[in-house]
């Protein structure tokens, strides 16, 4: 059986979460400041049985 | 032909909110190694955010509030290459793949935290899919 097509398939668009975090470092006592920019992702689906 | 799915914002506040109110009382912060959503990377910093964890909706997007820092990261010698938004009992609501910039990055490496270091949360925003 042929598969189906993703012509019928509506897939939103991921959500986002941004954090702005920063690290101070033990050793040093410097602090480093990061943007993180993620987008949450599921897991594999899994192919189904014929 | 590709189109483009969408959502209402009233719908986009409800979801942002859900994910506000599952995580409950006592939400954690957490980043991690690289991981599954079911089976998530080994924990890199641990944050403690407040309660409840984030404010209202609006425009589909949450803010959190005041996020307590890890003033003694368990540290990994690997990148951080997620997180994870969990409930106090450790239940993950919001798993997400990482990208970092900043002004110390080892672009090869990626962003790593040592042991004992302090990592602060200072700005955390989620925003539901558009």
């Amino acid at each position: 059986m042929a598969e189906q097509s993703d012509s019928n398939k509506a897939a939103a668009q991921p959500a986002v979460l941004t954090a702005t975090i920063q690290i101070t470092r033990k050793a040093t006592g410097k602090v480093e400041t990061y943007q993180i920019v993620g987008q949450p992702v599921k897991d594999e689906p899994k192919k189904e049985a014929p | 032909m590709a189109g483009t799915t969408t959502h209402p914002e009233a719908f986009r506040n409800t979801v942002a909110d859900l994910v506000d109110s599952t995580l409950s009382t006592t939400a954690k912060l957490v980043f991690r190694l690289s991981g599954t959503a079911a089976s998530p990377g080994t924990a890199v910093a641990t944050l403690s955010m407040a309660n409840p964890a984030f404010g209202s909706a609006s425009a589909g997007v949450i803010t959190a509030g005041t996020i307590t820092s890890d003033t003694n990261a368990t540290g990994n010698a690997s990148p951080v290459a997620t997180a994870t938004l969990e409930t106090g009992a450790g239940t993950v609501i919001v798993h997400t793949t990482v990208a970092a910039s900043g002004d110390a990055i080892n672009l090869s490496g990626g962003l790593t935290i040592g042991a004992g270091d302090t990592v602060a949360c200072s700005a955390l925003t989620y925003a539901a899919m558009p």
